[in-house]
C-alpha cells in the first residue's frame, strides 16, 4: 500500500532531477558557445585557409575593425562602472530603514526601562 | 550643509564635543518620559530628510528641517538632532564623526532657539501657530547657515564669504522648509495641538 503511494513522488523527483541536470548543464553549453563566437574566431579561420593568409591587408583591416569594436565596449563598460559607482556612493533603502530602527530601537529601549521603573513590575 | 572631518581646528572641534554632551544633558533631563515616542518619530523624519535632494539650478540641496524639529520638541530638539547627526555620518556618511559635535551645534542650537521663539509666538489660534511655523522653519536654516559660517570662520575661512554663498543656497531650501513648517503645524494643531504644547 505504501509503495503504491510513493511510486508517484519517486516518479515526480526523478522529473524534477532530471530537469535540474538539463537546467545546470544549459548555461554552460550557452556560455561556451558564447566564448567561441567573439573577436579572434574569425582570425582563426582565416589563418587554416590558405588562401587568406596571403593576403596581410585584409587581415589588418580585420584587426582594425576589432580594435573598434572593443574600444567601444570598453567604453560602453567604463560608463557603466561610473553610474555604478555614483548607484554605490548612495545610501541605499537598507541604510535608511535601518537607521530608521536604530532611533526607534534605542528609544523604544530607554522608554522600556523607564515604563518598567514606573509601574514597579520589576520588583518582584 | 555638513562640516567634515579635519575642516576645524583641534580646539573647536573638542570645545563643541563638550558643549554637545553639555546641551544633551540638558535636553535629556527636560525631556518628559511620555515624549519619549514624540521625540523618535521626529528624530526619525529628521534623519530621513537630509536624503531629499531638490534640484536647484545645476546642483541639488537637501532639505535638513532644523527649525521643524525645534518647533516640535522645544527643550528636547538637541537630543533629536545629535541622534540623526550621528547616524547620517555613520551610514550615509555626511559629515564626519570627529565633527558631529561642530554640526551638533550647528544645526542643534538653532533647533532650540527656535522652539524658544515658537512658544513666544505660536498664540493660542490657529492663524498665529501657522504663521510662527513658518516663520519658526525658515529661521531654523537660516541660524544654522549662521553657526555654519562662524565655525568655518575658525578655520580660517573668511565669515562673510562662506556666509554670502551658504546663504545664497539655502534660501530656497528655507523657503521649503517653512512651508514644511507650516503645513505640519496646521494639521498637527488640527488633529492632535497637544503636541505643540
Amino acid at each position: 500500500m505504501n509503495t503504491v503511494s510513493i511510486l508517484p513522488l519517486y516518479r515526480l523527483f526523478l522529473i524534477v532531477l532530471a530537469a535540474c541536470l538539463v537546467l545546470n548543464f544549459y548555461p554552460a553549453a550557452l556560455s561556451a558557445e558564447e566564448i567561441s563566437s567573439p573577436v579572434g574566431s574569425d582570425i582563426q579561420t582565416m589563418s587554416q585557409d590558405q588562401n587568406v593568409t596571403d593576403n596581410c591587408a585584409e587581415a589588418v583591416a580585420l584587426l582594425k575593425a576589432q580594435n573598434i569594436k572593443i574600444s567601444q565596449e570598453l567604453r560602453k563598460i567604463k560608463r557603466e562602472i561610473a553610474a555604478l559607482k555614483e548607484a554605490l556612493s548612495k545610501p541605499g533603502p537598507d541604510k535608511i530603514f535601518g537607521g530608521i530602527g536604530y532611533i526607534m530601537g534605542f528609544l523604544g529601549i530607554i522608554f522600556y526601562f523607564l515604563a518598567r521603573k514606573q509601574s514597579g513590575t520589576h520588583k518582584e | 550643509m555638513h562640516i567634515s572631518d579635519g575642516v576645524l581646528p583641534v580646539s573647536i572641534t573638542i570645545g563643541t564635543f563638550a558643549a554637545t554632551i553639555a546641551l544633551t544633558a540638558v535636553g535629556v533631563r527636560k525631556t518628559k518620559d511620555e515624549s519619549l515616542p514624540k521625540v523618535a518619530v521626529v528624530t526619525s523624519a529628521f534623519f530621513v530628510a537630509s536624503l531629499i535632494h531638490l534640484p536647484l539650478g545645476p546642483t541639488s540641496v537637501h532639505l535638513s528641517l532644523p527649525g521643524l524639529v525645534g518647533v516640535l520638541l522645544g527643550p528636547s530638539a538637541y537630543i533629536s538632532i545629535v541622534l540623526g547627526l550621528a547616524l547620517q555620518s555613520l551610514l550615509f556618511q555626511f559629515g564626519g564623526i570627529t565633527a558631529l559635535g561642530a554640526n551638533s551645534i550647528m544645526m542643534g542650537i538653532p533647533a532650540l532657539m527656535v522652539g524658544w521663539l515658537f512658544k513666544q509666538l505660536k498664540g493660542t489660534t490657529l492663524k498665529s501657530h501657522a504663521i510662527a511655523g513658518a516663520l519658526c522653519g525658515f529661521l531654523g536654516t537660516i541660524l544654522s547657515v549662521g553657526f555654519l559660517a562662524a565655525l568655518l570662520y575658525t578655520g580660517g575661512e573668511d565669515f562673510l564669504g562662506v556666509g554670502k554663498i551658504a546663504f545664497v543656497a539655502s534660501l530656497p531650501v528655507s523657503i521649503i522648509e517653512a512651508i514644511i513648517a507650516n503645513f505640519t503645524v496646521i494639521f498637527l494643531f488640527k488633529v492632535k495641538p497637544e503636541l505643540l504644547k
